[in-house]
């Protein structure tokens, strides 16, 4: 790498790192690390960020697919229920209780599931596309809950506690020192690698080339994309980080069934977080996974139901917002400019 | 330098021959203009040639190679690049990142994923100095969605260029510019293909602008070749001066 | 031995009939809405659950009201013009109303975009109708005990499985004849073709477009209303019905009357014959044989339209 391009990316950090934005985001990262400690937070808190990042993984993953390739996928619980199924049935059927081995396990998993269905399913786009990924990503659910006597059917698996590095916290810690102090720092962790890794991929040659096709897959053509093979490559990569979400949701929630991690309901959860965050922007998804599930929880609390509130909501961003927290958040920050340059002009 | 051959191509869509077993050959460097009335079945040829419709019989031989079952993507690659008579960009990307998407491709590099192009400047500085030679340089940070429709088109001939043809072939490059645009677009190409010994095929109904830019015109009609020769030649043919030119005898 | 053969197949194909029915009028209101008004509506399915709700009230109110004052007779003509024609006229009535509220302002949106605010819709639909008739699954099977049965090879079969069936091939000839001879029914065909045309040639389009709407989530709510008397609905089987409707529109091919037939009663025949042979994957074969359609034959078995 020449000394230019090392000059020309600390000068790119360096920009990003002193926008408003760029202070936020390091400012967030920063209280991430810090929240076990943080006086009045405790193991509720903890688990609640933890399911948030887990979840913001796979929004951002489905976004891949969404806001850069201009592919709605109804599919995305195969990914991520079949990562976390794989985990489960390992940890049932073999002696395995080390995370570094469970999660690449996981993600093999769900790279296997987006290799076949993304396979069949990108020989269409648009509904035709969405409606494969639903009826094919149904049929794994459907198997899963019929095949009970291998895969524990409605009931599903137990995903107990891993060691880390061959070392059992729960044991010396107990459940909660576990949880504070390595489950939650394995999922920042995995959040942060993830976040990074997609951020890299859609910033690269292959993301402008998902993009291309995104807005127009004819002029795509003409300039020697292979359309398809990139719409599966990005399929792959979307199921592969949504894999990684799946894993990380098992590990913390202790317990995986057909219902919770591989019904279509979560697919259209996915889809919901990516449009609640703007599938227009890197990091919405992340703010619709934290807005979804604060939402969920109040709603949840409010009323017995709760999925009305949900639909309801869901409906009316699509209809009236469809840039998300992402395209108010831009709008308000244009408009806060607009009424600073106005003050200064007085 | 024989570029590209046609061989008795023939495209049958039921029973309508849109394309009637056409031979045709341009050499490297040629720039060569296709006339023909309405439903003559030019853009059927070009879309025979880019490989958007499959022959129906016939061979189409591209750089010494049969093209026979090549998708669109690979005859691009192989420098068999086409624009877009309604401009094909990608509105929501800037000006810069559409002509980047093209250098990216012809460097085989769109599957490269750890490369952040924010500090990779080789594609960057390469698309910016096609912008500049087509004049768009200016607003390289726009996105494609404000501009003009007459930009676009310009924009559209960019990408196909940064592709580095063999042959180019421009679907009606003209069509729904201004007049006065018209001779600019075309200037622009000119200039630009001097350079290069690139081979163009231009769809064209301004007879004008054929007979001032095309060095030969290949005349169609009825889905056969109608006349093929220098424009003085054609264009004075008095088939085609009653049946394209609309003058009567 | 014959007999014996028969009495085990004949239910099966009795059952794939029905399942066909259903399907098939689920199937062609959410394929002629698409097709018509190209918006794509993922709670089509959810207006047959609502159907065999509202069914399900009707058919225990009819009861309780004049069950015990009237003969068999009397009540099952009663309770028939309940399902056939009350049913469907609420349930158009409901979606009448959500045509105007929720569903005209996403028209305008792209397909994907349609997809999920729908998806919202169907959330909204399946808790509005657990709050009306509680989480528990609905069965009420009165007109198909009144129906009675019939002794075919030493078992008896259920009429009501026939009686939908037969229902469904009128319905299913009646929009042969309105799409083929009527000028409503061709305007519409045009207007699949063609919107700005028809809107040129000085027709109302939003008045057929409603026509359209309304004909569609009829024939959904009298799927429901056929499908109760014979089995059991909750609120959690829309998913299903939501993929067997695509299924058929897939399978048909988009905007085929004969296409939706056809795919209705293959998906009805794997269905019967797969529950009864292979229970555990009857639903899987079913989607297995749609994504082998779209690979093979991307326009479906009838269809011409590419997606």
């Amino acid at each position: 790498m020449s000394q230019d391009t090392d000059t020309g990316k600390r000068t790119v950090i360096q920009d990003s790192l002193t926008t408003p934005s760029g202070l936020a985001a390091a400012g967030l990262v920063v209280l991430g690390l810090g929240l076990p400690y943080l006086p009045g937070t405790g193991q509720f808190e903890v688990f609640l960020t933890a399911q948030i990042l887990a979840f913001a993984i796979a929004a951002v993953a489905f976004n891949v697919l969404l806001g850069y390739t201009g592919l709605l996928s109804f599919g995305h619980a195969a990914f991520f229920g079949g990562s976390a199924y794989a985990v489960g049935l390992v940890l049932r059927y073999t002696e395995i209780r080390e995370l570094f081995v469970l999660l690449p396990i996981g993600i093999l998993a769900a790279a296997v599931l987006a290799v076949i269905i993304g396979y069949i399913s990108v020989r269409h786009t648009e509904v035709y596309y969405a409606l494969l990924m639903l009826a094919l990503s149904f049929l794994l659910y459907v198997v899963t809950v019929k095949l009970y006597t291998f895969t524990g059917g409605t009931d599903g698996v137990p995903i107990p506690s891993p060691t880390v590095a061959g070392v059992d916290y729960v044991a010396a810690w107990g459940y909660s020192g576990f949880l504070q102090g390595v489950l939650y720092y394995a999922i920042v962790l995995a959040f942060l690698v993830s976040i990074a890794l997609m951020w890299v991929f859609m910033n690269s040659p292959f993301g402008l080339t998902l993009k291309t096709i995104r807005d127009s897959p004819d002029r795509a053509r003409a300039i020697g994309i292979p359309v398809v093979r990139y719409r599966w490559y990005a399929t792959i990569v979307s199921g592969v980080f949504t894999g990684v979400g799946g894993v990380m949701y098992a590990l913390l929630n202790g317990h995986v069934t057909p219902g919770t991690v591989l019904h279509w309901s979560r697919s259209g959860e996915l889809a919901f977080m990516a449009v609640l965050g703007g599938v227009g922007s890197f990091f919405g998804p992340i703010a619709g996974a934290g807005a979804f599930i604060l939402l969920r929880s109040e709603a949840q609390q409010l009323t017995e139901y709760w999925h009305f509130v949900m639909g309801l909501v869901l409906f009316l961003v699509v209809v009236f917002e469809p840039a998300g927290v992402a395209g108010l958040v831009k709008r308000g920050y244009r408009k806060a400019n607009e009424l600073i340059d106005e003050r200064r002009r007085e | 330098m024989t570029v590209l051959e046609t061989r008795g191509l023939t495209k049958e869509f039921g029973e309508l021959t849109a394309v009637d077993s056409i031979d045709f050959v341009i050499e490297s460097g040629e720039i060569v203009g296709v006339i023909g009335p309405n439903g003559a079945g030019k853009t059927t040829f070009v879309n025979l040639l880019t490989g958007v419709l499959e022959a129906t019989d016939g061979e189409v031989v591209f750089a010494g190679e049969s093209l026979d079952g090549a998708a669109v993507h690979d005859r691009a690659k192989r420098g068999l690049v086409r624009s877009f008579q309604i401009p094909q960009v990608c509105n929501d990307l800037t000006l810069l990142e559409n002509v980047r998407s093209a250098v990216l491709s012809r460097e085989q590099r769109n599957g490269s994923m750890f490369s952040v192009l924010l500090w990779e400047d080789d594609s960057r500085a390469e698309a910016i100095e096609l912008l500049e030679t087509f004049g768009l340089g200016e607003r390289q940070n726009v996105e494609a969605e404000t501009i003009p429709h007459g930009d676009k088109k310009i924009l559209d001939v960019c990408m196909s260029v940064a592709m580095r043809p063999k042959l180019l072939v421009l679907d009606e490059p003209t069509s729904g510019v201004a007049t006065d645009n018209k001779h600019e677009i075309m200037d622009r190409l000119q200039e630009y293909f001097e350079t290069t010994d690139s081979a163009v095929l231009f769809i064209e109904h301004d007879m004008e602008l054929i007979a001032q830019y095309a060095e030969r015109v290949f005349a169609m009609d009825q889905g056969r070749k109608l006349a093929d020769g220098t424009p003085e030649e054609v264009l004075e043919d008095s088939t085609v001066k009653r049946r394209i030119r609309g003058e009567e005898q | 031995m014959v007999a014996q053969v028969l009495s085990q197949q004949v239910p099966i194909v009795l059952n794939a009939l029905f399942l066909a029915s259903v399907l098939f009028l689920l199937g062609t209101g959410l394929s002629i809405i698409y097709g018509m008004l190209n918006f794509l509506n993922l709670a089509h399915a959810a207006f047959l659950i609502l159907g065999a709700y509202v069914s399900a009230t009707v058919i225990t109110e009819v009861v309780s009201a004049v069950g015990g004052t009237v003969g068999g007779g009397v009540l099952l003509v009663v309770l028939l013009v309940g399902l056939l024609v009350v049913v469907p006229a609420i349930v158009s009535v409901v979606g009448l109303t959500m045509e105007r509220t929720l569903f005209k302002p996403i028209y305008g949106l792209e397909d994907d975009y349609q997809l999920l605010a729908t998806f919202g819709v169907i959330l909204m639909m399946e808790d509005g109708m657990k709050f009306i008739w509680g989480g528990q699954p609905v069965s009420a099977t009165r007109p198909s005990t009144l129906l009675g049965g019939v002794e075919l090879f030493g078992s008896t079969f259920p009429l009501w499985t026939l009686f939908a069936t037969g229902v469904t091939a009128v319905i299913a000839a009646t929009l042969y004849y309105f799409f083929e001879e009527t000028r409503l029914g061709k305007i519409t065909l045009a207007m699949a073709e063609n919107d700005e045309i028809v809107g040129v040639a000085g027709i109302d389009t939003r008045s057929v477009h409603l026509k359209v709407y309304v004909i569609g989530v009829g024939l959904a709510g009298l799927g429901g209303a056929l499908y109760l008397p014979n089995a059991s609905m909750t609120t959690g089987l829309s998913l299903q019905f939501v993929i067997l409707a695509f299924a058929v529109l897939v399978i048909g091919g988009l905007g085929s009357l004969k296409g939706a037939i056809a795919a209705a009663l293959l998906i009805g025949f794997v269905r019967s014959f797969g529950t009864y042979y292979v229970p555990q994957l009857a639903l899987a074969i079913v989607f297995l044989l749609m994504a082998a359609v779209m690979l093979i034959k991307p326009t479906g078995l009838f269809g011409d339209i590419k997606a």
